[in-house]
């Protein structure tokens, strides 16, 4: 029985890794050339100065992007040591999972209709981004 | 070629973290049954709260649920529920846990689960709302 369990949970495990170690990989080269080349100065641009806009604009980064599971981190890790502040790497994460992939999303519509779908991400935007100026004034 | 080295670094240092995750949610979804999430969404107000709760601590990828969840909504399991379920689900799992911890430190995470988890209530709130006038 517990033979059986874990030869369950290791089957399930290396087809998990088999999917995500490839793309975690990229992931961490995407997290490196952040780091490395993208001066902080960019995202005092583009996200750091207005809040307001920044962590809306967050959520909808981590929506259209196609960016899989457990893979943000290594992005937003990156963007947090150039100084994003902690709202925005909260609205980016949950942006990404609420929206993680065209395939999911794809057979969502299929399984609960086109307007679960579409409240459902009109209703996560609008409380995420308020859950991201929440964080932003709590940290 | 520093890149690609500076990214293998990096990725190693991550590798057990992710392991452990992995690992983490293949035992959590060996052990926690449909039966048990059937049981818990219930078609009341405090079933929002519950359904929020159970999806956040429900691991793997919401794909797997979404069959269950289409039996349940036809058969009469309020939208509200299934909306925040999936919000829940969405936003926490188990197998984020560890990984997210070594990033962003505990305080972090545990705000981020507050957070979801009211987030899911006003999403279900706001399907309940919705639901008087738009069919779903």
């Amino acid at each position: 029985m517990k033979k059986n369990i874990l030869q369950k949970v290791m089957k399930g495990t290396l087809k998990e890794l088999k999917f995500l170690l490839p793309i975690f990989f990229a992931a961490s080269v995407v997290g490196v050339l952040i780091e490395q080349y993208l001066p902080a100065s960019t995202f005092d641009l583009v996200i750091g100065k207005n809040i307001f806009w920044a962590i809306p604009a967050a959520v909808m980064i981590g929506i259209v992007f196609p960016i899989p599971r457990y893979a943000t981190y290594p992005i937003a890790f990156a963007l947090f040591v150039k100084g994003v502040g902690y709202g925005i790497i909260f609205a980016l994460i949950s942006g990404e999972v609420i929206g993680e992939s065209i395939v999911r999303d794809v057979i969502e519509l299929k399984y609960l209709g086109w307007r679960f779908f579409v409240a459902r991400f009109a209703f996560s935007i609008v409380f995420i981004t308020l859950g991201g100026y929440a964080i932003e004034w709590i940290l | 070629m520093d890149i690609l080295s500076t990214s293998l670094i990096s990725f190693l240092k991550v590798l057990p973290v992710l392991l452990g995750a992995v690992l983490l949610s293949q035992f959590a979804k060996l052990f926690i049954h449909e039966k048990s999430i059937k049981k818990h969404i219930h078609d009341n107000g405090r079933g929002v709260m519950i359904s929020t709760a159970v999806g956040i601590s429900t691991p793997g990828p919401l794909l797997a649920y979404l069959p269950i969840l289409k039996v349940l909504k036809k058969k009469g399991v309020a939208i509200s529920a299934i909306g925040s379920f999936v919000t829940g689900q969405t936003l926490i799992g188990p197998g984020r846990l560890i990984l997210e911890i070594s990033y962003f430190g505990p305080l972090f995470f545990f705000l981020r689960v507050i957070l979801a988890f009211l987030i899911g209530i006003c999403v279900g709130w706001s399907f309940h709302l919705l639901n008087k006038v738009v069919k779903f």
